[in-house]
């Protein structure tokens, strides 16, 4: 829309868009002012930024305002001003306008419903803000959208500004920046605040201290959602409960400082909570540690519990349980304590527990002793204490004692003293004894009440002692009139107390001479006590560190690694191996390994320290050379060690020599001691001489006979050794070193080899077989004597000459050839028969077993011969030989398989038939397992059975018959055989001999007949069928004719029938001409197959059909897809045909709401060609019609035309080609013809 | 009461044959009912829906084709065997086809609802014999 630049702002130019947003047409818009248009309120806004451009060309505004529909509705719309474009003045501005109705309804809403909020929070403001609560108001970001008067008050209280507006400031961020700089409570808030405004979170709640500048106050935060239209936002609520947490807290520094012990455990007895000082009664009588969550039972004796369950069990029940116990402190001290059980209740009067109080009683229990001992009859009770109580007069005269005082003085003086006798007896008691009683006595006379230690050294009759006495003066109308004395043995105590300063002297020592420093820290960091070697480490004195914080010596670095650390170890871990960094008082940087402990009972961290700097470096390459050494002497393969003195006492042995000589534990024996064997064979002399003279000693493969513990017996071993005498610094001999290799396998395997060697001579000497061994040149190096005596050559006349002077020329020949190969073969050897010519020249028949020799390089380094004697056996074989060589060229040219297996089923005759049949050569087969070779996996059981069982029973169904069975050929290829199995017997062994002849071809050509047979059968009955079809076919029209032509002479008939009797006869005659065209047709096809063949393209035979037949191709969809193979080499007038037929047929029976899609596709499949034909069509159900698809005049369906000729002559074409066809295909879904070519 | 009309229920898709066994059966009487089906899907459909349509049932005889598409008369036959007995005892069924297939002969010989085999083209004489028979 365009207006003028006039004062009244007419419009010059309406789009229709605008016109019909508002009702209105063009020209009636052009009368209108856009003040007009605009609603009141909103044209100010417009005039001003018309305004702007105006004095501004090139300003453009993008505002909302509401727009006057013809109907009299303001409508929200979104415009855009500018100034025309390419006017020097601005005449004219553009407003283009968008209809925001909907997104200004959105808007509006939104806002309504915070207004809704604002009036009902104006409604219930009064509510709002006299709640004790701080409350405030969250939007979906976390910005605050109301706050109470709560809140501001609580505001001002920590010293925010009166009028400080809270609103619009984002609370989330608040609270995360005060994280950061103070505690972590508000993290917390932050981050639930987040999960309860993107929903995953609908209530959270947190106690958290927030002090005033004032006092110490406690709160408790709570959030929950507020919806706010389709918003989430948050309500958080602030609640000041520092009454509430004052007051937990006084009771619990209550109950922390009460003199009374408690304990509370839940209705199943488990601890719930206790105050320190159970906690410390506990562990410092009963050394146990109580623990939350455990059952107070596991702090009961055994023989308690059940007593201890009754008491609970009550207690549970609503009733006050009271107990005392008594603990023993110390030997002389019991502890009694007061327990109480109250039953513990919740504010619904539920039994909740039992509370539990321990009062230490002891002074109100030992007050009550004290008041029963004065009861009882006070002697009994003197007396029966170990302790000494007696009491003396002014004149040291004894006034009273109890039994233990008369006992104890009688045992350590002899004497036995009774009421009235002075205890100075000076002839008992040692002068300075009496001296110093006399003082005590004295002193205690005089008034005093006071305690001595005495000390008692030990004598003859008892051990040194320690006692504590006390002395009591005794008042009478107050002059002092006696002393009443106590002594008690605290000798126990006093060597206690003794052994304990002596650790802790020697601890300090230990403190001080450790190269750690060992230091003591308290809980602030304060450095308590730290051993001497800390100068060595920081270099300050002990000194200078006590009273100092140990932290302000770490390196900065470390510093924080070293608190986390404290912190750790202040946890209760201990620490070991922390490593960290110091200074120095002179500034270098120390190393240091730390182990820390703390102690919680004191508060104590202790810790070690060490320097690791020289340390580490020297004790790891010590570490690695002692290694390598140890290594060296243990892995290496030679015996060794180190005897010493002059009676060889091992000092070192590496574990091979303990291994040669099959001991343990020798250090320290003398070799005597270790093997006392080697004695007598001289040994220990020849150490001696060693360690006499100076002269090392070897020895090669010296034999020594050491004690085999597993057998008992000696045992030799051979052994090179080397004895070298030790000396010391100042070179005198001081031992012997040895070493040891054992070389007994090799000396042993040598004799060995010796001894064969020397036997192997005998042998040959003795064979009686000649040997001949020649070199590389055929020159004879060795014969033995059968040899000669074969020859009739003494040995001397064969050496070093050539093996072909002896033979005869045959034997030249063979030699020659059979050297050749054994050259060449590594281990080619062979026996063959040959002729050698003796020296009387007689022919003398050998049989030679040949083998080549060779060098260790592998080359021909001569030949081994054993050579027998054989003329006489010669002759008389020949004779045996010819007969069996005959049966066997028998057996050999069969013209049937002959196989002879043993009863192993071995192959132990296999004649050249049998190779040609089966294509195993004899080499190949010959020892091998029949049943491996030619016998078919599905008969192997059989043959195995059959042979196992005529073996057991004598009996063999198979066996002598004529059987028709397979066979497998080398080729894996099986076929058919005839068979004859026989069993032989010879020599109480059995054989069997099979006849096998191949019927391959035979079986073929049966089956080629009966084959034959089958289709002519077929064809005979195709025939006849087609006979009787056609003839149906000619003779219903005939038959028609027949009977119209009845009426037509028999009856009267009217006009109107005539013409329908002339109707029928045309159409019958018609049909008539149809069949007889057909069956031409039909028979035609068997002519036409010798018509010449010429190549034919798919492709274009489909183009020509589509072409002639006139395929609209828009309606019928024919994707092909000859990609594979697209020619065959036939007939083009079938192929036309069955193609044709094929794709009228997917048209003719074609879905009627679908448009037909036909896919034909051809492909090559095992050397044929394979054509399908798919289509989308209405397919057909088989299995009613499947064998009579391809029948002629068959039909399937009445609506469309046809009369069933299409398929069967596509058949019939198709066989007469010399190919298949077949149909797969559903009802409503479609078909697939599969068509088969030869190529 | 029984209809003294004769009724006749022809089947074969051959128009021409139906046309001509029409004619002759109409001159025989001087009332009768025909009644044609040159599909037998739509013969077979006729009889099952006889059920409560009583009056049509009565002696009928039925002049059956063999040789039809997509139904032969021997699948018919088929079809005819599991229609109620109620139903099919008023039939007298005569295959009526121009069939020289010995196989056809038999195989109607053996049906036990169809009483005789006749020759295309059907005429008068044929009429009176299957009327007496």
């Amino acid at each position: 829309m365009k207006i003028g630049n006039h004062k009244d702002e007419r419009i010059t130019y309406p789009r229709n868009f605008i016109t019909g947003m508002l009702g209105y047409t063009i020209p009636k818009f052009l009368d209108f002012s856009i003040r007009e248009l605009i609603h009141p309120d909103d044209i100010d806004n417009l005039l001003n930024k018309i305004k702007t451009i105006t004095s501004h060309p090139g300003k453009s505004f993008n505002i909302q305002l509401r727009l006057l529909h013809k109907n009299g509705n303001y409508i929200w719309g979104g415009v855009t001003i500018a100034s025309e474009l390419n006017q020097n003045r601005i005449r004219i501005l553009v407003l283009n306008f968008e209809d925001i109705t909907e997104k200004i309804e959105i808007q509006i809403q939104s806002k309504k419903n915070f207004e809704d909020l604002e009036n009902l929070s104006k409604e219930q403001a009064a509510l709002f803000n006299i709640l004790p609560a701080s409350i405030v108001l969250l939007d979906s970001s976390g910005k605050i959208t109301k706050v109470n008067d709560e809140w501001k008050r609580f505001g001002q209280q920590n010293g925010m500004p009166e009028n400080y507006s809270y609103v619009g400031k984002n609370y989330i961020e608040i609270s995360e920046k005060v994280t950061k700089t103070e505690d972590s409570a508000d993290s917390n808030m932050a981050v639930d605040l987040k999960k309860i405004l993107s929903g995953e979170k609908d209530f959270f709640s947190m106690e958290y201290a927030c002090d005033s500048p004032t006092e110490k106050r406690w709160y408790n935060a709570e959030a929950r959602p507020l919806t706010i239209g389709k918003s989430i936002g948050a309500v958080v609520m602030h609640v000041d409960i520092t009454e509430r947490k004052r007051s937990s807290l006084q009771m619990e520094l209550f109950i922390k400082n009460t003199e009374e012990a408690f304990i509370f455990v839940d209705t199943d007895l488990k601890i719930v909570s206790f105050n320190n000082h159970f906690h410390n009664l506990y562990k410092k009588y009963f050394g146990l540690e109580i623990i939350k969550g455990n059952s107070i039972l596991d702090y009961a004796l055994q023989k308690k519990k059940d007593h201890l369950i009754a008491i609970y069990t009550n207690v549970l029940a609503g009733n006050i349980e009271t107990a005392e116990i008594k603990i023993k402190a110390s030997k002389t001290v019991n502890k009694y304590f007061s327990l109480k059980y109250i039953p513990a209740k919740d504010d619904a009067k539920n039994i909740v527990g039992v509370f539990i109080t321990a009062t230490d009683v002891t002074l109100q229990k030992n007050a009550e002793l004290q008041k029963e001992f004065s009861q009882r009859d006070k002697e009994a009770l003197i007396n029966s204490t170990e302790d000494l109580i007696w009491s003396i007069d002014s004149n040291y005269k004894l006034i009273a004692a109890n039994n233990a005082f008369i006992k104890n003085l009688k045992e350590s003086t002899g004497q036995t003293v009774k009421p009235g006798d002075n205890l100075m007896i000076k002839d008992i008691f040692p002068a300075d004894f009496l001296k110093l009683w006399k003082q005590l006595y004295k002193k205690a006379l005089m008034g005093n009440s006071f305690k001595h230690e005495l000390y008692n050294p030990a004598t003859l009759l008892h051990k040194e002692t320690w006692s504590e006495i006390r002395f009591n003066p005794i008042f009478k109308n107050h002059d002092v009139v006696g002393v009443a004395c106590y002594s008690k043995d605290i000798s126990e105590d006093t060597l206690n107390f003794l052994s304990m300063e002596k650790t802790k002297k020697e601890l300090n020592k230990i403190m001080d001479y450790s190269l750690d420093v060992i230091c003591a820290i308290n809980e602030d960091g304060y450095v308590l006590k730290i051993s001497a070697a800390c100068e060595n480490v920081w270099g300050y004195t002990p000194e200078e560190l006590i009273g100092k914080k140990l932290m302000d010596y770490v390196h900065p670095e470390d510093i924080e690694k070293t608190m986390q650390t404290v912190e750790n170890v202040m946890a209760g871990n201990n620490v070991t191996n922390f490593r960290n960094h110091n200074i120095h008082k002179n500034g270098t940087v120390i190393p240091l390994s730390w182990s820390i402990r703390w102690d919680p009972v004191d508060k104590i961290r202790y810790g070690i320290a060490r320097d690791i700097t020289e340390s580490k470096r020297l004790e790891n390459a010590f570490e690695i050379e002692r290694q390598q050494f140890f290594d060296l002497f243990v892995d290496v393969p030679t015996s060794m060690g180190l005897i010493l003195g002059p009676e060889h006492i091992f000092k070192i042995a590496n574990p091979p020599y303990l291994e040669l000589i099959g001991k343990k534990n020798i250090i320290g024996k003398s070799v005597r001691e270790v093997l006392p064997e080697i004695v007598e064979q001289g040994f220990i002399d020849l150490l001696d001489t060693v360690y006499r003279t100076g002269i090392p000693f070897t020895a090669t493969e010296m034999p020594i006979n050491f004690r085999d513990k597993a057998i008992g017996k000696l045992k030799t071993k051979y052994l090179n050794f080397l004895y070298r005498p030790h000396k010391t610094n100042t070179n005198e001999i001081d031992g012997i070193l040895f070493f040891a290799v054992d070389v007994t396998e090799q000396v042993v395997s040598r004799k060995k080899i010796e001894e064969s060697e020397k036997s192997y001579r005998q042998i040959v000497e003795t064979a009686q077989e000649g040997i001949w061994v020649t070199d590389k040149n055929n020159q004879t190096i060795f014969v033995n004597n059968k040899l000669c005596e074969i020859l009739e050559y003494d040995r001397e006349e064969i050496l070093s000459k050539s093996i072909f002077e002896f033979l005869d020329t045959d034997g030249k020949i063979m030699v020659t050839k059979l050297l050749a190969i054994g050259k060449q073969e590594k281990g080619g050897s062979g026996q063959r028969h040959f002729k050698f010519i003796s020296k009387t020249g007689k022919e003398v028949w050998t049989n030679v077993s040949a083998n080549p020799l060779f060098d260790e390089k592998g080359n021909y380094n001569g030949s081994l011969a054993m050579v027998t004697d054989i003329s006489e056996s010669k002759r008389a074989e020949k004779n045996i030989r010819n007969s069996e060589e005959r049966q066997k060229l028998i057996m050999r040219s069969a013209l049937d398989a002959i196989i002879f297996i043993d009863k192993k089923g071995s192959v132990l005759f296999w004649n050249p038939k049998a190779e040609n049949i089966f294509g195993w050569s004899e080499a190949e087969i010959m020892g091998g397992k029949l049943s491996d070779f030619i016998i078919p996996s599905h008969y192997k059981a059989r043959h195995d059975m059959g042979m196992e069982n005529y073996l057991a029973t004598g009996k063999g169904p198979m066996l002598n018959k004529l059987l028709y069975l397979s066979a497998i050929k080398k080729t894996g290829e099986e076929f058919p055989i005839e068979l004859t199995v026989l069993p032989i017997s010879q020599d109480d062994d059995v054989f069997f001999c099979a006849f096998i002849r191949d019927i391959t071809h035979q079986r073929k050509s049966e089956l080629e007949r009966t084959k034959m047979t089958d289709e002519l059968i077929q064809r005979n009955r195709d025939l006849e069928q087609f006979t009787f079809i056609t003839s149906h076919n000619l003779r219903a029209p005939a038959a028609n004719i027949m009977g119209l032509m009845n009426f037509l002479q028999d009856e009267t008939i009217s006009a109107a029938e005539q013409k329908e009797f002339i109707a029928g006869l045309a159409t019958s005659v018609n049909q008539l001409d149809t069949v007889i065209k057909d069956i031409n047709k039909i028979l035609q096809v068997k002519r036409d197959v010798n018509d010449r063949k010429e190549i034919i393209h798919f492709s274009k035979l489909i183009k020509d059909i589509i072409i002639s037949q006139n395929i609209n191709l828009q309606q019928v969809k024919i994707i092909t897809d000859f990609s594979e193979i697209d020619e065959i080499y036939s007939l083009k007038g079938y192929l036309h045909s069955i193609f044709f037929n094929l794709i009228s047929n997917s048209i003719k029976y074609r879905k009627p709401d679908i448009s037909p899609i036909i896919e034909i596709k051809s492909e090559m499949c095992k050397g044929k060609i394979n054509i399908t034909f798919k289509d989308n069509g209405i397919g057909l159900d088989l299995k009613n019609h499947g064998e009579k698809v391809f029948g002629l005049y068959n039909r399937f369906h009445s609506h469309v035309e046809g009369k069933g000729m299409g398929l069967f002559m596509v058949k019939t074409q198709i066989v007469a080609i010399g190919g298949k066809i077949t149909l797969e295909s559903e009802k409503d879904i479609g078909s697939e013809f599969k068509l088969e070519f030869e190529t | 009461m029984i209809n003294p009309t004769p009724q006749f229920l022809l089947i074969d898709d051959d128009a021409v044959n139906n046309f001509i066994t029409r004619t002759i059966i109409k001159k025989a009487f001087e009332e009768v009912d025909i009644i044609e089906f040159t599909q037998p899907e739509l013969g077979i459909q006729f009889l099952k829906n006889f059920q409560g349509n009583e009056p049509i049932l009565r002696k009928t005889f039925l002049l059956l084709d063999i040789n039809m598409p997509i139904m032969t008369g021997w699948d018919f036959l088929e079809k005819f065997n599991e229609l109620p007995t109620k139903h099919t005892q008023h039939f007298k069924i005569y295959i009526l086809t121009s069939s020289i297939n010995p196989n056809d002969l038999e195989q109607a010989n053996q049906n036990p609802h169809v009483i005789d085999l006749i020759q295309k083209p059907f005429s008068k004489s044929k009429l009176l014999k299957l009327m007496r028979l």
